[in-house]
């Protein structure tokens, strides 16, 4: 292919896989190693979710029997994105994209975009059962 | 403002000269700075684009200056000239586009040849090829990244 013998500088090619939706960016982490460093770096993933203004609304244990639902903010562009087998009741947290769920044995975080998630144990009390001595920790 | 001094030559790699106005050239960040600074004459050498493609960057620049300028044309116009330029460039014009706009520092070029680039490369196999990439990954780490992120791989 012609282009083979141009040069181009990594970071032009960051340009380029920054303009990439989403599902390529994935794949291309195969690409090669340096690839899949970059696109998994910490500055690569701020510059795409500046680049991608898209609402994500997140429904647990939801289905799509019925289809998609009719959107909530008219005129925007939105995507539904469901947790099945999710035992939790309600979202406790969200940070950059990541949402924490709280479940009865375990904590998941996971990012809806990437459709990766983790699973955590549950923090071990902070207290132990023991009566503190001394001024209660407020 | 005399009229000589409303016109500037742009020079490529392989000495083709092209005189343009100097509204059309000033989009470009680096000519504006090389202006501003004086440091140049009406002649600025740019040494890292060939006259090929000096010759199209023109053109673009050409194409925005006039909109920018009295705004007879829409801006989805302006789009579908874009999309027109772009199409049928084969990917060794466009790398080089790619290499020209961020050189000569015109951010709407960049943007504009960068989409191409993506829209143009749809395949892992593209992407080594176009980009000369070597994949450096065993078959069995390549099973795995296909592994953890099935949905991305599944057509």
């Amino acid at each position: 292919m012609a282009a083979g013998n141009s040069y181009i500088a990594h970071d032009l090619l960051e340009e380029v896989l920054l303009r990439l939706p989403l599902k390529s960016i994935i794949r291309f982490k195969s690409v090669s190693r340096q690839w899949k460093i970059s696109i998994e770096s910490q500055s690569f993933v701020e510059r795409h979710r500046k680049n991608s203004p898209r609402k994500i609304l997140l429904a647990l244990n939801g289905g799509c029997s019925d289809g998609e639902p009719p959107s909530q903010f008219p005129g925007e562009e939105e995507k539904i994105c469901y947790i099945r087998n999710c035992e939790a009741s309600r979202v406790s947290l969200t940070c950059d994209g990541l949402i924490c769920i709280p479940g009865s044995d375990s904590i998941e975080v996971c990012n809806p975009v990437t459709r990766e998630s983790r699973r955590f144990p549950p923090r071990e009390p902070l207290v132990s059962t023991k009566r503190p001595t001394g001024n209660p920790i407020p | 403002m005399s009229k000589s001094e409303k016109k500037i030559v742009l020079k490529s790699l392989d000495n083709e000269a092209f005189e343009v106005e100097k509204a059309v050239a000033l989009q470009s960040q680096t000519i504006w700075v090389m202006c501003e600074d004086k440091c140049v004459g009406n002649e600025i050498p740019l040494e890292n684009v060939t006259g090929q493609i000096l010759a199209k960057v023109i053109d673009y620049c050409k194409k925005h200056a006039v909109v920018d300028g009295d705004g007879d044309e829409s801006s989805e116009e302006l789009k579908n000239w874009d999309t027109e330029f772009t199409k049928n460039m084969d990917q060794s014009t466009l790398f080089n586009m790619i290499l020209a706009a961020n050189y000569l520092n015109i951010k709407s070029l960049l943007n504009l040849t960068c989409q191409a680039v993506a829209d143009k490369t749809k395949t892992i196999d593209e992407f080594h090829t176009f980009l000369n990439i070597e994949n450096n990954f065993t078959p069995e780490e390549e099973a795995q990244i296909c592994q953890e992120n099935l949905w991305a791989f599944d057509d």
